[in-house]
Formats: C-alpha cells, structure tokens, sequence
C-alpha cells in the first residue's frame, strides 16, 4: 500500500531536460563528424580539449557549490562546448579553445546559477570574448585537407577555395562577384567555422523540429529576418553583396538559426515573442554583415537579442481564455 | 498538424490506456455486506442526516436531505443503520467524514420507494432530479438541480452533453454510452425539456468508435440532437475546452456557461437523469473504471454508492502487483488516497491502481525556460512564470498573471521535461489565496462589529447625556434647586 500523497498529474509524457540535450547533440554530430573529417586531426584535437576542459570545470563549479543546479549528467555542458567548437576556425590551438570551453562553462552558466538560469547564450558569449581576446587565431581560415579522399573530384574543388571564408573576401576585397559552384558550397567544404556544412545542420535542424526539439519559429523567423533584407540588398547592388543562397550557406546563419537561437533559455517562451526574437536576431546579422566591422555577426546578434528576451516576453504575453480579444 | 486549425488552445497527448478497461461489459457488483454513505458527496454543505442509528431502510429510501443547495442521498439497499460517524473518505488529503453505515439485509426483497415523477412544468422536472440527489458524474459533483434552476431565467440556446473522458485509463463513460444509450438520450430528452435549449449536441472523442455509433443510432429520430465526434486531445472534456470546441465561443472570465447560453452535462449524468424521470429510480448507483498496471482484471463495475474500494478490487480479482499509487479519478487531476477501506462516492468515476513503471519520476531537474507548458496551457496563462512566482510567495502577481483560470488540468506538469509540480504549485496557491481571503472577510467582519460597537457606545453615552441634560431642565423649570452653570469638560481644553 502507498503511504505517500502525491499532487496530480500521475502521468508524464516521459520527455527530460537531459533527453531533449541528447537530442541536440545526436543532432549536431552529422555536421561534426564531417568538420572532423575535412578539418582532420588538429580540429579532433580541439574538440578533444574543448570538450574535457569544459566537463572538468562544469564538475569543479558543481563541486564548490552547495546546492548545484543541474548536473554534469545533464548534457548541457557537452551541447555548450560542441557549439562554441563548431563555431570556432577549425584549427584554433587547442589550449584557446580549452580555455574558451572555461569561460563558456564559468562566466557563461555558473556564475548565474547553473542550467536555465543564465541570461547570455554560453556558447556565443565564450566565442565572443575569444574573437576580442586572440583576433589573429580566431580568423585564421584553413581550406578543408580531408584526410580521405572519399570520392574523385572532391579535392579539385576544394582547390577552388582559399584563403578567406565566404563572407570575409568579401568584407576585405568589396566585391560580392566570387566563382562559386553550388555543391561544395552547400556541403561546407570551403573555408570556414568546424561545423558549418549547411546541408547536414538543417538535416539535424529539421529533424530537432520534427521531434519538437526545437520551436520552428525561432529558425524560420531568424532565416526570414536575415534573408528578406538580404535579397533585397543584393536586388540592389549584386556587386557587392552576396546572392542570398550564398548568405545561407555561410558564416554560422544556419547553426546560430538552428542550433544557437534556439537554445531555450535564452529565448522567449511565448510563441509570438520567439517569431520577434528570431526577427530581430536574422535583422542584426544581417545589419552586422554589410554594415558592420566584422564579416559575421550571428554571435553578437544573439548576444544582443539574449538581453531583450525577457523584455520581449513580457510584451508578447498571450491572451488568455475568456479574456476579451 | 502543424497548420490545421485546432479546436482548442495547447493541450496534450497522454497514452489513452483505455484499452485496458473498455474491452468488457460492465460487470454488476453483487450486493455487499456493508454500505458507507458519506453525507457530503456533493460540492456545496452536506446533507442531513433523517434518519436514525438503528433504523430499518427500504431501498430507495431517502437517508439524508440536502439543504442550502446539496442533494439528497438516498439507501441503495434495504438494511439497517449501523452508525453515523467519522469514517476514511477517498477524498483529496485523506480526510475523515461522517458517513451513514449501512448493514444491507442478507436476503434482499424487491421493494422498491420510487421518487414520485410526474411533472407538469419545467420547475417540477427539475425538482425530481432535486429529490433523485443527482449530481454531475463527470467530475464537478455539483448538485445537477441547482445547475438547473440556474437555467429558469436564462436563455439557453444549446445544450452539450459531455462523452470526451479525456481523462486516459477512464472508461466508464465509455462503457455507459455504449450499453446504455438509450438512457443517455432519453436523459438528453429530459435535460432539453429542463433547460428549454433549442438543439443538443453530443460530443465525443474520436477513441470510442462503439460509442459513437451507438449514440447516432439512438439519436437517429431526433432532429435535435447532433452527436459529434471530437478529436482526442486532452483536455477536451474540460467544459470551457469543450463549448468553445463545440460551439465556438470563450466562455468570458468570471461568467458561467450558462451566460453564453450553453448548459452542459455529462453523459453518465443524462443517463440517472432519465431513471429518475422515468423510473422514479434515486441516484444510488454509478459505473466505476477499475484500471491501472497493478490491477489482475481492469473493468468497469456497476456498484451501489457506498460500496468500499477494497470490495471492488476483490471484484477485478485483486492487485497483481503492489499499487505504487492509487488515485481517486483520472491520472492527470485525480487525487491519491492511502486506504482501500474507503467507499467510492457519487463523483467517483474511477479507482486507478498504477505500478512503478506507470509513474512520473519524482525528481525534478532546474526550468530551462523550453516554453513547452506554455505552448499546453488550454487557458493561454505562462505555468512557468506562475509557477516561480508562487516559488516566491509572491501569489498576487501569479494572480496578475491569470492563476484564478488556471484549471489544475495538468497539461504543463505532464509536458514539463524538468518533471516540476507545476499543478502542485497551482493547486497550493488557489487553496493558499482562498485561505487568507477568508481570513481577510474573518478581519473586516471583527473590524467592523468592532467599530459598530463603538458607535453604539458613543450614542448610547450621547443619549445618556442628553437625557440626564433634560432631567436637569426639568428640575431647573421646576426651581427646586439652584442651577449650576455647566461645566466644561477638560479633555475639550486640553485638545484645543
């Protein structure tokens, strides 16, 4: 016989917070492995460090607490580090990425509480004190050496591609007019962050959506607000900005749109505060990208939109039943 | 899915598990031994007790009378009255409540008091299901006559009677529109008479097909009455959930169904209506869904109110696993109780037995703000934010927030990744706020006899002033003593 009285419901759906940080990185791993793969062992050995340093002070951090909210069992410290990782120019040293996988995990979550208390995305918090902090290291752009040639012509077009990412030949030299053919393009192998390939993320990105991982809002709204001034602008002056399907495929808009963004919480919970918050994220890289001093701005944008989010929450607050429309 | 228009706001999907219990017919409990008959099974002030320790009841005799809006309760068998005391009650918190035990005769005889059942207006109608003690089955126990009455100065345009048990593992309801839908419309019938609606419409979830077409079999001579079928989304037989996805319309803050012109009713409850009306039969059965993973045989039993849990798990065969829980409703807002010796009640719609496996975790994990109870709420409020508020003791601003419609359905504690209790935080705050509001009255009323008091102390001494004031007068006029000038009083002086 049960002794205990136990408050209603006595059913659950079964989903948990670390099932749902599972999901994230089961998510992720198409678009890492195939960083790992054309990036190779010194990109391995990032992540490697990376992802030790961060779990080690998220225990360390947990251990001086008395009451840690969250656990290292959680996963959410691994989804933070792969996603500061990712974003990171694939051959970063390893012992600045294991110190940016601190900072994440100290300045980014703790010093607030822990899980679901920060107000700052982690991941883009940590990559923006490395881009002030090691300018040189974090634009360094290697072109993409597989380490197996996985089929015939793959690496006559990787040849094509040197020197600067996408969006930085373009910041330096002023001219959008690159040669660019469209397959090596969509599949990431060009110079670029370690996990960028566009076509594995949005494999991972719809998935997350379909599973209810993610709240499709968010990813579409932040693609709209990026893209809808973007075409515009490169209607105007094709010269010297990207054609749209390029501004896709580069820079991290689709992992900071799928991946980063979404992260829940820094985002607003409201749905029509998340079509707001995914805007005025796709608005500010936009703005960042062809008026900024940067050539990227997904990290800052989120960062800014990060301090707004309760502020957006609080005005999109939804009806409630009953109340007069 | 994703772009269909749905009927109703958030909600969610629990595994229905009916198939557990609606796989058989509904088994009738032989009489038992012994009967306990709480005289508080209704919402409202419990009914009084009419008869005796010791006295001889015939079946269908009434054995308590409602009064102030309460319903009558009535003897399911002929016996004797044992006691009337405190007894375990399957209610929330596991309280004690005075109950009439009823010893039933060993050899039961076929008489019968029938109610007497003829009417000639809508006020008489309703005042047989006064004298029945009928009240909502679904889950409300709120006395159906009063719902009524409700109705005499209102203008009703639909009725909507309520087949959704979207409850999962419940099935009574189910198994009642299935074998007894001529009942159910028969009641419908009734109820349409009552409240004078102009059509009915019968609404049922998608996941009782037998009882879909059981009903559009027996409504199929009535132009008025419409059974549709619903979707199976929990909660859909919440009754705000239920008009606006049937009728398409709010039911406005702090107003009632019956403002928009609907009345609802659930199915079980059209179906006692209808043995009242038509049989003169009193309320002093129900069908209760026996369920869970820890059950041997779940089913569905046709018992005497008053009948005691443990007698109806004997029936099913007995617990084939030790209950790690055992819950009075629905899981979702069912309450749990500790002691099978308690009896099931009118409002009792299902004992679950739930094994380990069945339950959720009992630890929670922080908030990661995921939205997803916002996206379940059926009432549009933000559980989250409510919830840290009342973590805070802040509850008037988890009142600024919409906490007074939150209707404890339980979708955002299902949902919720980090197992919180946000139904638990809910529950305690509603309770909390209507503790201290009454406190608060207690306050106001102390204060304000107090300050009649003192008025009435300070006229009475005015009078006695005045009067003594006149006697001097009288004396003056008469000159039978010196008039002294009068004096000032010094309290006057010293204030000035």
């Amino acid at each position: 016989m049960p002794t205990l009285l136990l408050s209603a419901p006595h059913v659950h759906s079964g989903m948990t917070v670390s099932r749902l940080m599972r999901q994230v990185i089961l998510a992720l791993l198409p678009a890492l492995v195939f960083g790992l793969y054309l990036f190779g062992e010194q990109a391995l050995i990032l992540v490697i460090a990376s992802l030790s340093s961060g779990l080690i002070t998220e225990w360390l951090c947990q251990k001086c607490q008395d009451k840690p909210i969250g656990n290292l069992m959680d996963s959410s410290a691994i989804v933070t580090i792969l996603l500061l990782v990712m974003s990171l120019p694939p051959h970063f040293p390893w012992y600045l990425g294991a110190l940016g996988a601190a900072i994440a995990v100290i300045f980014g979550k703790q010093v607030y509480g822990g899980l679901g208390q920060n107000l700052f995305n982690p991941a883009m918090l940590a990559r923006v004190v490395l881009l002030i902090s090691f300018p040189v290291e974090m634009t360094d752009w290697p072109s993409p050496t597989p380490v197996l040639p996985a089929f015939s012509g793959l690496n006559e077009l990787i040849d094509g591609f040197t020197g600067a990412t996408t969006l930085g030949s373009v910041m330096e030299t002023g001219s959008a007019v690159i040669d660019m053919q469209l397959f090596p393009l969509l599949l990431g192998i060009n110079p670029g962050s370690l996990g960028e390939s566009p076509v594995l993320l949005l494999i991972g990105g719809i998935w997350m959506a379909y599973k209810g991982v993610i709240d499709w809002r968010i990813s579409v709204a932040l693609l709209v607000g990026c893209l809808l001034p973007s075409t515009i602008a490169w209607g105007l002056s094709p010269e010297t900005v990207l054609t749209p399907i390029a501004q896709l495929a580069s820079g991290g808009l689709l992992l900071a749109a799928l991946f980063i963004a979404t992260d829940p919480v820094t985002s607003p919970t409201t749905p029509k505060g998340r079509i707001l918050y995914g805007l005025g994220c796709g608005a500010l890289i936009f703005l960042i990208r062809i008026f900024g001093a940067y050539p990227e701005g997904a990290a800052f944008a989120i960062l800014l939109m990060n301090a707004v989010s309760p502020l957006i929450e609080s005005v999109t607050k939804q009806r409630t039943y009953g109340e007069s429309k | 899915m994703l772009f269909s228009k749905r009927l109703i706001k958030g909600g969610v999907h629990p595994n229905g598990q009916k198939k557990l219990s609606n796989n058989n017919a509904i088994v009738k409990l032989a009489p038992p031994k012994r009967l306990f008959l709480s005289l508080k099974q209704h919402s409202g002030a419990p009914a009084k007790a009419v008869i005796q320790v010791g006295d001889k009841v015939t079946a269908g005799q009434m054995i308590a009378t409602g009064q102030g809006g309460s319903a009558n309760i009535h003897a399911p068998y002929s016996g004797t009255i044992e006691s009337i005391a405190e007894h375990v009650a399957a209610i929330p918190g596991g309280g004690k409540q005075t109950m009439v035990q009823l010893l039933c005769d060993s050899e039961p005889n076929n008489n019968y008091i029938k109610l007497h059942h003829h009417y000639q207006s809508r006020a008489e109608l309703i005042d047989i299901i006064a004298d029945a003690g009928i009240v909502g089955m679904g889950g409300a126990i709120f006395p159906a006559a009063t719902k009524l009455r409700s109705t005499l100065n209102k203008e009703i345009d639909t009725l909507l009677i309520n087949g959704c048990e979207c409850e999962p593992y419940l099935t009574c309801d189910d198994l009642v529109m299935q074998e007894q839908c001529v009942q159910v419309v028969g009641g419908v019938r009734y109820l349409l008479e009552a409240c004078a609606a102009k059509k009915a419409i019968i609404g049922v979830e998608d996941n009782k097909p037998l009882a879909l077409q059981a009903l559009i079999d027996a409504t199929s001579e009535d132009d008025n009455i419409e059974v549709q079928t619903l979707p199976t989304h929990y909660p859909m037989g919440s009754a705000k959930q239920f008009i606006q996805a049937l009728c398409k319309v709010e039911v406005p803050k702090g107003k009632r169904s019956t403002d928009v012109g609907v009345f609802v009713q659930n199915v079980a409850t059209c179906a006692a209506i209808y043995n009242a009306l038509r049989f003169g039969n009193a309320m002093t059965q129900r069908v209760v869904t026996l369920s869970g993973g820890a059950l041997e045989q779940p089913m569905n039993i046709e018992a005497p109110i008053g009948t005691l849990i443990s007698e109806l798990v004997a029936t099913c065969g007995g617990l084939k696993l030790s209950a790690a829980r055992i819950v009075v409703g629905g899981p979702m807002m069912g309450h749990t109780i500790t002691n099978m010796h308690s009896p099931i009640m009118k409002g009792t719609s299902g004992i679950l037995f739930l094994n380990e496996d069945e339950l959720p975790q009992t630890t929670s994990s922080p908030c990661v703000s995921c939205g997803r109870c916002v996206a379940a709420c059926p009432m549009g409020l933000l559980p989250n934010a409510m919830a840290e508020l009342i973590a805070n003791d802040d509850l008037e601003a988890a009142q600024k927030q919409g906490l007074n419609s939150c209707l404890l359905c339980g979708s955002c504690a299902f949902i919720c990744p980090a197992s919180l209790p946000l139904t638990q935080y809910f529950s305690y705050a509603t309770t909390e706020i209507g503790r201290q509001k009454k406190m608060q009255q207690k306050a106001q009323l102390a204060r304000r006899l107090n300050q009649q008091r003192t008025r009435r102390l300070e006229q009475e001494a005015i009078k006695k002033a005045a009067e003594k004031a006149a006697k001097k007068a009288a004396r003056a006029a008469g000159g039978t003593r010196p008039q002294r000038s009068p004096r000032v009083p010094k309290t006057a002086k010293q204030e000035s």
